[in-house]
């Protein structure tokens, strides 16, 4: 198993145990966190996945793709250079046991 | 007791919205797949080209409709409504009472009538049922003729591409997804798919299929060209699943399928039904059934459904900011 952890506004924490190869926006929507939506299914397209890593897991990533470069660009709360991902396309387990990220404010 | 018709996108986000605003009367959702409600858009995308078995995903975790006090009925169908007495039967032939009846019924495959269109490995694309059906078949098929160059079969086909199959796009029109994409976004996306090893066959329609114990292997095009199949995926639209509203006395005032330009309502003639939305891409279903006089082709896509029940809520007795969530 590995542990992803969803930080909301004001604190609070939804944490999960999700079966390696599952993508943080698909843990979210499956356990119902709130704040992430993934509107097109997980195609890069829709940015309504958007989190924010914290810094510390930000060498543990897989690299952005051209498709999600140009999404990240689409996000519904401010861009942050760093630790602005897709939630889709960033697949828990293979070296990524243990994740933190921020929710935005608004996804769509 | 409202109901609500129809597990999709529109009757799932219509149930989110209506508890959002804070509508606190009782909702009865009734679907007529035993699944889960879940998002059709993956299966004919990753859910294909992942040859491990893949898990679709839901429209909604499961907590939401504990948490949202839903009564889900899935796996019976609505087959009859009698406006009079405000009743919905059941195919299980239990009746239901309500004060507010929602149809969000969506749409089914458009069906092909070819000889031959019965034979085994020829699927439809639509239900968590179908995509099981036809993720199980890729497994062990060959060689594949996708029947229509829209978004579901282009995708398809690109997804069992990917998976090392041949595959061959039967397309009647000059061009892919033309209905709606310009000349140059189709040209780019047939290019694409060529690049990828994709055979597109533009001009040529689908005349009829060969079998070989029951089984499809091989599909003859309108310009008589034969095409290995072992596998056959029909992609040739929807039409919306209008049965219910169609009974006598209950008419659409602006048919969703081409209401885009018209008033932005969606109620029904009836003043008991909302029909928030039945995505299609086809001509009127029945003359005056709908008042827009011009029918406008509406892209069966996601947006709309959820848009539309969005908007539907408010025309709902006791919603409003009465119930925080
Ligand atoms: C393979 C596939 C890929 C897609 N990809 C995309 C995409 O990438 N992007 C995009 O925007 N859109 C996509 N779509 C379209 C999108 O999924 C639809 O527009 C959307 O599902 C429509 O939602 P709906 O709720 O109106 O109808 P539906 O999803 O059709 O839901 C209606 C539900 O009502 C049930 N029902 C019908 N009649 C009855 C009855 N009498 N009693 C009980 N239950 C009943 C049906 O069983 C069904 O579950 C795709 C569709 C498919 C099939
Ligand atoms: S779910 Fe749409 S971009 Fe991630």
């Amino acid at each position: 198993m590995t542990k992803i952890s969803f930080h909301h506004a004001g604190g609070a924490v939804d944490v999960l145990d999700v079966d390696p190869g599952t993508s943080i926006m698909r843990a979210a929507v499956t356990n119902g966190v709130a704040g992430i939506v993934g509107e097109c299914g997980g195609q890069a397209m829709c940015a309504t996945c958007h989190v924010y890593v914290r810094p510390e897991y930000l060498a543990d990533l897989p690299a952005i793709s051209d498709d999600e470069e140009e999404m990240l660009d689409c996000t519904a709360d401010p861009r942050d250079a760093a630790r602005s991902r897709l939630g889709c396309q960033v697949i828990l387990g293979n070296g990524l046991e243990d994740l933190e990220v921020d929710v935005p404010g608004s996804q769509v | 007791m409202d109901n609500i018709v129809g597990n999709g996108q529109a009757g799932i986000q219509l149930v989110d919205s209506l508890r959002t605003e804070g509508y606190t009367g009782r909702i009865t959702v009734i679907g007529e797949e035993a699944h889960f409600p879940y998002q059709r858009p993956p299966l004919s995308k990753d859910y294909m080209s992942d040859a491990k078995t893949p898990l679709p995903l839901p429209l909604r975790a499961e907590r939401f409709f504990a948490g949202n006090d839903v009564d889900s009925r899935l796996g019976v169908r609505v087959t009859a409504v009698d406006r009079a007495r405000r009743t919905a039967t059941l195919d299980d032939g239990s009746r239901l009472v309500y004060s507010k009846l929602v149809l969000a019924t969506g749409a089914a495959n458009r069906e092909l009538s070819v000889p031959g269109s019965g034979l085994a490995g020829i699927h439809g694309l639509r239900t968590l049922s179908d995509a099981e059906a036809v993720h199980a078949r890729l497994a062990v098929a060959r060689s594949v003729v996708v029947i229509g160059a829209g978004f579901i079969g282009l995708e398809f086909a690109a997804a069992a591409r990917q998976r090392g199959l041949d595959v061959t796009v039967l397309e009647f029109a000059d061009r892919p997804m033309g209905r709606a994409l310009s000349p140059a976004m189709s040209g780019y996306f047939a290019g694409a798919h060529e690049r990828m090893g994709v055979q597109l066959r533009f001009g040529e329609g689908i005349a009829s299929f060969e079998g070989r114990d029951g089984h499809v292997c091989s599909a003859v095009s309108t310009a008589g060209h034969s095409y290995p199949a072992d596998l056959v995926l029909v992609g040739i639209g929807v039409i919306p699943r209008t049965e219910r509203p169609r009974q006598p006395g209950c008419r659409w005032t602006t048919g969703s399928s081409w209401m885009a330009p018209c008033a932005p309502r969606t109620r029904t003639s009836s003043p008991l039904g909302t029909a928030p939305a039945t995505p299609a891409a086809m001509p009127p279903p029945a003359p005056g059934w709908s008042q827009c006089r011009t029918p406008r082709i509406r892209p069966a896509i996601w947006p709309g459904p959820s848009w539309e029940a969005a908007r539907a809520t408010p025309s709902c007795p006791g919603s409003g900011p009465s119930r925080a969530r």
